[in-house]
């Protein structure tokens, strides 16, 4: 009996290992989508490209848009220690570069508009049963990821096009494919030039525009069927207007000094053509839908008819910790530089350095241009609580204010940011308010301006109607648009009289539109590239000294004069490093 | 072949029948206890007295010194750590203890067969029989996977067959003092300084002489010039801490018993209204019992109980406000419901108030239980074939942490310099939560094994087979499925008149986590060994009493592929929502255009699957001699080599970004890395009469470098900064070539900032690439942060009743990269350190300045250092009663370091300054045997 038993046991000892080591070690169904069996969901193969868009950014308050222009003229970094700041001094550690994630970024969106393009795998996905609108809701995915591929592509240029350390002008590499990572060889990754850069972008245009619905809003010229695929449900994706203002922008920046060697005027031409289009269409179409180009709109409005191409919106208080002061519960990361105030004309038009302007330097915040009031916030400008105007706070930055420059949290220039700013946010609310936070990549006045500067350097002229408005009477619409508070803007306008009748003076002007009515929405320092501008400039801040009872005396102090090795941004120098044959930019030789 | 020290053998029936020389018996997997003279590795046994004679609350603190070429590291003064260590994790977290050996830092515990991860081995000296360390590549791969880094095997204490009833009990009692602490400035001096701070950056001072005077009366609640003293108010220096063990073992001719009870209390240096302690109640019960002839069957508990009461504060929490900042409290007001409510002051730079967190930021307790069960069923085969044994084995531990709190906000208020209390601030003073589980973990682990052997000795032969299937699953709750390995172990040994022995093993080791076809790998190992003084014709040298030769080589899988992610072969996407398209309901939104919207869909490739992931590799030599001589010399010299390759690594960093891969994991065999070194050990044992005296001392060399490294691209010139064959521990940074003496020197050479923004005094660097610039490129490696060789002495002696030893751990040529916040500060607001009243401070100034604050030489010191461990001084009265012994000690632990490091404590270089200071403890206690 016990040498049964004894038999038996490492008999089904041996039995019991045998059955354990078939399955033991599989691992449970991880039940997580993969190769074989993502592109049987359609919303995952959607989710390709609605991802890309997620990508854009969502606020002006980062180094995309309104920090920005603290790499320009416009502002200063609060912060001694900002490593952007120091990009911007030539102190810079190798390596940081301010828009290092946007290249990561937009080349991840790029990735994903192409596995979505791959073995047009968008155009054999059935979304619907309803098969008008299976085919619409394809065609208008098909048309967002060429022109999200454009989209990126154009931002990657904007921010890294420049000559090569060869002296070659070039754009950046080129992504039209999903490379599979066994077959993703770094040797092969190289820059295009700038103008094949343009040709891509411009095709994937082209293809997009093929694709897209005319306009997502609900419109009476919307062929939506009965379940909503296009119109309002896709707002704040790419439509027909939008790729007509990206085409505007694109020619515009081709066309501008830097990147136009041969001077060619067709650019501009073309800039202005599709500037005006989307204007005509803002005017003609919208017009009647709820657009007036006299009205004000806000910042913080994501449905604003302003708006042409938006980004999503979230609901935020970022604008408000990051602009105000340390005694209005800020942090004022950036903050606006007596260039900038000088740039605002007085309220009749005319410059401050012009003798008619009105300017009187013992009271330089008196009489200017209401979108200096809207923009900035001075000594002695006072915060008011949106709806009932009740007073929050008042800035006092002159020496020995609670604002006062060179104080722990307060501003180096004297100014701060009042742009974006939601004013019902007050830190000592007990339940502080917050609202909502949006990205107008493509906007009304940036048409404008685009034609103003495009339309007048093609024709020479201010005053020729040719593309059914002058120049001149779109900068106006501009310059007399009330601002986002409501006052009004430059009615009686001789000094833009004045300038329509120079060309010269004439784009002067628009340059300073462009700096004063885009300020910190990420443009100046682009602009200054493209027009081939000095980068490398002085900035100053506002001394201030109370001088008696309310009176002030006002001294420009030098702050910091920018100092880059070149115009251009370095490419990132991991890239750099992994991919043999990426040429750098002039300049950042050093970057490898 | 380490033969120092005694094995505790109490009651090891069957190590009885196999013993040729009980002093040089180890304990094996398995319950197999060998001779030396037939194993070809480099074992070595720790005595359990001598673990019994350290105060450490963390059994891994007590093996310091103890094993030659296993280096232990305190990280930092909180030996709550254990309890709060991630769970399922085998090796050690932040915090605690490190242990090192042949530069392999995941060394694991496997307790009677089982691997028990760090955060259960709560065990006390007196619950163990025995101590193994496993080093060399033959004796881990008996483990399968798991020993691969090394392998602390215990053994714990089950009695033993027809032995009387053994009592012992102890208690002990002492103080913990903190250690070195890096100093702060106080509010007065940090006034001095920030104002010098600011006047050397071009901004106006922010205190006037009289705000200074007003800061001397260091007046905490002054609201005109308060100063505070945050470490005196929120820490103690020192507090005190008992324990009480108990254990009894005995047996008959048919059962065996053993049982242990311990109890630890401490108190904690936090001050404040709370209760801040841990207790610890730490039980075992082990019985077994032979069942007719040829049966043993046994069942062992351990089971533990921890609780820790405190705060959510941390050490460092009040570092970064200066006790100038704000008074503690502004002032007392009555609410509503008649209550007193304490209004605390903040700033606006300074938004928090670490004393009104103390006070009122609510509590916590930590909860940690585990449990362990073994069962064990024995038989003896030898009715059917002499010699062949089995084993079953089975292992069910479980581990429960969960953390109960309530955190609670403050009323604060705004200090205003000149009104006194200003608005109010974030912190409103809600009684914001109730009371919640914060945190709770749950693991559980289930091993098996079934081992069957056989041993047959002849004509001076001696045969060892074994064949070991061993299963294993283990879940933790913060992952989705369970973990699973499975090996099989066949192992062979022959030995010759304990003169010659051999030894293979191999195993066959599967995971789950690789794709199926590729799950398994079989690795080998062998070894060999020569006891020449067992010889004939060495036996007339007389002056030697034991030589050995052995060595060890083979393959062993790497442990870390068995408890990584699963799935990595798989392709991945995920789905997420993303934004919302359409119009936004958010904020004043006009719907001009319609209304409809979508809740995007956000598809990522998350991991690009790799199918032919597999186990890597790990290749190691070992080979040492072992001399003794007839005079109680002995010196032993141990050699390794070991090369991993094809280690798993995310290789999504070799691509370049515009792939579009960044945010994806693609894992692949990648990494290499290879390391050698050596050990040597000497040792000195020898009776006087009386006296009685052992010494030793043991030094350690190693370096690691890597083979393959992700990532470890640079453009040509800058081939230097390639860590491709270079120490993993390496430091690297620019080389600095001393500070700017002139202006001219500044002008004249290259710069790592803007000249414009450097002084005389700031720190200048040399061109290493030559291109003109200082950059990042001219990185090099500057310093290693692993010691050239790292040491241990002990010393020890007897004499009548009195028993003392010594132990004293070491390293040198190490490198300490001092950039820790305590000695790069001095800019800002937020308190500075007493570090920039130090010559070798750079500039002062308010602007944090980037030439001086980067990795360079500069910044790199000698943290060479040699401390007393522990020390324990005994007296022993010996009785003829039922009590047999009584002994008397006082022991410390941590006593003396002896360093250059100053400010911070070489060993643990961010205790006191992040994390906990480390702790020096004096305890006396009572040991009682019956």
């Amino acid at each position: 009996m016990k040498s049964i038993i004894f038999r038996i046991i490492p008999g089904a000892v041996c039995l019991f290992w045998l059955a354990c080591g078939c399955d033991f070690l599989e691992p449970k169904l991880s039940g997580t989508y993969n190769d074989e069996n993502y592109t049987d969901y359609p919303q995952m193969v959607r989710g390709l490209v609605e991802h890309a868009y997620n990508l854009r950014p969502r606020t002006y308050a980062s180094i995309r848009f309104a920090a920005s222009d603290a790499l320009a003229d416009n502002a200063v970094f609060r912060s001694e220690s900002n490593a952007n700041r120091l990009f911007s001094l030539g102190s810079v550690t190798l390596g940081n570069s301010p828009f290092e994630s946007v290249w990561t970024n937009n080349y991840t969106a790029i990735y994903y508009c192409n596995q979505f393009l791959k073995d047009d795998l968008g155009m054999t996905t059935h979304y619907y049963l309803d098969a008008e609108s299976d085919n619409l809701l394809r065609r208008c995915l098909q048309g967002d990821a060429y022109g999200l591929r454009a989209w990126y592509h154009f931002s990657l240029l904007k921010h890294f096009g420049g000559k090569g350390t060869d002296g070659v002008l070039y754009g950046v590499p080129l992504m039209t494919e999903a490379v599979k990572i066994s077959e993703a060889d770094p040797a092969k990754l190289t820059r295009a030039t700038f103008d094949d850069t343009v040709m891509q972008i411009l095709d994937d245009c082209d293809k997009a525009y093929e694709y897209l619905p005319y306009l997502n809003r609900d419109y009476s010229g919307n062929t939506n069927t009965s379940i909503p695929v296009t119109g309002s449900i896709r707002y704040t994706t790419l439509d027909q207007v939008s790729i007509d203002g990206l085409r505007a922008m694109v020619y515009l920046l081709w066309a501008s000094p830097a990147f136009n060697p041969s001077g060619d005027k067709t650019r501009y031409q073309k800039a202005a053509e599709y500037a005006m289009k989307v204007i005509r269409h803002k005017l003609e179409v919208e017009g009647p839908m709820g657009f007036d180009r006299t009205k004000s709109f806000s910042w913080r409005d994501g449905n604003s008819p302003e708006a042409i191409f938006p980004s999503s919106t979230y609901s935020t208080t970022t604008y408000e910790t990051t602009f105000y002061p340390i005694g209005f519960g800020g942090s004022a990361d950036y903050v606006p530089t007596q260039e900038l105030v000088d740039a605002f004309p007085m309220a009749n038009g005319y410059p401050i350095t012009d003798a008619r302007s009105g300017y009187d330097p013992a009271h330089p915040y008196v009489g200017r241009d209401s979108r200096f009031y809207a923009d900035i916030l001075y000594n002695g400008a006072e915060v008011l609580r949106d709806g009932n105007g009740s007073l929050m706070y008042t800035i006092e930055s002159a020496e020995g204010g609670k604002d006062a420059p060179m104080l722990t949290g307060t501003s180096r220039t004297s100014y701060y940011i009042k742009k974006f700013l939601y004013s019902g946010w007050n830190p000592f609310d007990s339940n502080v308010l917050s609202n909502v936070s949006v990205v107008f990549f493509e906007r009304w006045e940036q048409m404008c301006l685009i034609f103003a500067e495009a339309a007048s350097a093609f024709l020479g002229s201010a005053e020729n109607d040719s593309f059914g408005y002058s120049p001149k009477e779109v900068l106006g619409w501009v310059r007399s648009r009330p601002t986002a508070e409501g006052k009004p803007g430059i009615t009686a306008d001789p000094y833009l009289d004045e300038c329509a009748a120079s060309p010269a003076l004439f784009q002067a002007l628009v340059r300073n539109e462009w700096r004063i009515t885009t300020c910190f929405e990420g443009t100046r320092y682009f602009d200054l590239r493209r027009w081939g501008e000095e980068i490398n400039v002085p900035v100053h801040g506002m001394a201030i000294t109370p001088s008696g009872e309310d009176a002030f005396s006002y001294q420009k102090t030098l702050l910091e004069t920018k100092h880059y090795p070149s115009p251009w941004m370095p490419i990132p120098v991991g890239d750099i490093r992994r991919c043999p044959n990426l040429v750098q930019n002039e300049g950042w030789e050093n970057w490898r | 072949m380490i033969v120092l020290v005694v094995i505790c053998a109490t009651g090891t029936a069957l190590a009885a029948q196999e013993a040729q020389k009980a002093d040089s018996l180890v304990s094996l997997p398995y319950n197999v206890y060998k001779a030396q003279d037939q194993m070809t590795g480099s074992v070595h046994s720790v005595s359990v007295p001598a673990l019994q004679k350290r105060v450490s609350g963390d059994l891994r603190g007590r093996f310091t010194g103890l094993v030659p070429g296993m280096e232990v590291i305190e990280n930092g003064g909180s030996y709550f750590s254990s309890i709060s260590a991630s769970m399922g994790s085998y090796t050690l977290g932040g915090g605690g203890y490190t242990f090192n050996m042949k530069g392999l830092g995941g060394i694991v515990a496997i307790v009677d067969d089982m691997l028990v991860p760090y955060n259960q081995l709560l065990l006390d000296p007196n619950q163990i029989q025995s101590v193994t360390i496993l080093s060399d590549v033959l004796d881990k791969s008996q483990f399968g996977p798991m020993g691969t880094d090394g392998t602390i095997y215990i053994r714990t204490n089950e009695g033993g067959y027809n032995q009387p009833l053994r009592i012992r009990t102890s208690f002990e009692s002492g103080i913990r003092v903190i250690d070195r602490v890096a100093d702060w400035l106080s509010g007065e001096e940090y006034a001095v300084y920030n104002n010098m701070a600011r006047t050397a950056a071009g901004y106006a001072p922010l205190y006037t002489d009289e705000d200074i005077e007003g800061f001397k009366a260091r007046d905490p609640y002054s609201l005109t010039t308060p100063n505070v003293d945050y470490r005196a108010l929120l820490f103690k220096k020192m507090f005190s801490s008992s324990n009480l063990n108990l254990n009894l073992s005995a047996g008959n001719n048919i059962v065996k018993y053993a049982f242990a009870l311990n109890g630890f209390n401490s108190g904690d240096h936090q001050n404040g209204p709370n209760r801040y302690d841990y207790n610890k109640i730490n039980y075992s019960g082990s019985v077994s019992s032979r069942i007719g002839r040829y049966i043993e069957a046994g069942a062992s508990f351990i089971g533990f109980l921890g609780v820790y009461r405190g705060d959510g504060t941390s050490w460092h929490s009040y570092n970064s406000v200066p006790g100038i900042a704000f008074p503690l409290t502004l002032s007392t007001e009555t609410d509503e419901n008649g209550d007193q409510v304490t209004i605390y002051g903040v700033s606006k730079v300074f938004g928090s108030n670490p004393y009104a967190e103390r006070l009122e930021g609510g509590y916590v307790t930590r909860k940690a239980r585990s449990g362990i069960f073994q069962a064990h069923l024995d038989v003896d085969f030898s009715w059917f074939l002499p010699g062949l044994k089995s084993r079953t084995g089975l292992q069910t531990n479980s581990f429960v942490l969960s953390n109960i709190g309530m955190t609670h906000d403050y009323l604060a208020y705004y200090w205003d310099k000149e009104q006194g209390i200003g608005e109010i601030s974030s912190h409103q003073g809600q009684k914001a939560t109730s009371r919640s589980l914060q945190n709770s973990t749950v693991s559980e682990n289930l091993s098996m094994y079934e081992r069957l052997s056989y041993n047959k000795s002849f004509k001076g032969h001696t045969v060892d087979l074994g064949m070991t299937a061993y299963l294993n699953r283990a879940f933790n709750s913060s992952e989705t499925d369970f973990e699973r390995y499975l090996f099989f172990v066949g192992n062979a040994g022959w030995s010759y008149h304990g003169r010659y022995a051999v030894e293979f093993c191999a195993q066959y080791t599967g995971t789950d986590r690789f794709a199926k076809g590729s799950r398994f790998g079989f690795f080998p190992t062998a070894g060999v060994s020569w006891t020449m003084s067992n010889e004939e014709f060495m036996k007339d040298i007389r002056w030697i009493d034991h030589l050995k030769w052995h060595a060890q080589a083979g393959i062993v899988p790497q442990r870390s592929d068995a408890t990584g992610s699963h799935y990595l072969y798989e392709m991945v996407y995920s789905r997420a929502s993303g934004y919302t398209f359409g119009p936004t309901n958010l904020g004043a939104a006009t719907h001009w255009f319609g209304n409809t919207t979508r809740t995007s869909v956000n598809t990522t490739t998350t991991q690009y699957g790799n199918p032919d992931l597999t186990w890597s590799s790990m290749r190691e030599i070992d080979a040492g001699v072992d001399l003794g001589l007839s005079g109680g010399f002995g010196i032993s010299f141990n050699y390794f080599n070991w090369e991993r390759s094809g280690s798993i690594a995310n290789t999504t960093g070799a691509m370049p970004d515009i792939f579009g891969f960044s945010d994806m994991n693609a894992y692949a065999n990648y990494t290499g890395t290879a390391a050698s070194g050596f050990n040597v050990a000497l040792r000195y044992d020898r009776r006087f009469g009386d006296f009685a005296l052992h010494a030793s001392a043991d030094a350690s060399h190693y370096g690691i470098i890597y083979k393959t490294i992700v990532s470890d691209f640079f453009a040509p010139g800058n081939e230097h900064l390639r860590k491709t064959g270079t120490s993993t521990s390496g430091i690297w940074g620019l080389d600095c070539l001393g500070r700017y003496s002139s202006q001219e020197q500044i002008d004249a050479n290259p710069s790592y900032v803007e000249k414009s923004g450097l002084k005389v005094g700031d720190l200048m660097y040399r061109d290493v690439n030559g291109d003109g610039t200082i950059d990042a490129n001219d990185k090099m490696l500057i310093g290693d942060e692993a010691p050239k060789f790292s040491y241990e002495v002990r010393f020890g002696f007897e004499y009548k009743g009195f028993d003392f030893e010594v132990v004293g751990t070491g390293r040198t040529g190490v490198d300490l990269m001092k950039n820790s916040d305590f000695f790069w500060n001095g800019w800002g607001n937020g308190n500075y350190s007493a570090f920039i009243k130090d010559p070798m401070y750079p500039n002062l100034s308010y602007v944090k300045s980037t030439n001086n604050f980067v990795s360079s030489s500069y910044w790199l010191e000698r943290g060479d250092w040699f401390k007393i461990q522990a020390l324990d001084l005994g007296y022993t009265f010996r009785l003829d009663r039922s009590l047999k012994e009584v002994r008397f000690d006082i022991k410390g632990e941590n006593l003396l370091t002896l360093t250059k490091v100053r400010y911070i404590d070489p060993e643990a270089p961010d205790a006191g300054v992040s994390s906990r200071p480390l702790l020096r403890v004096f305890m006396a206690g009572i040991t009682l045997t019956f």
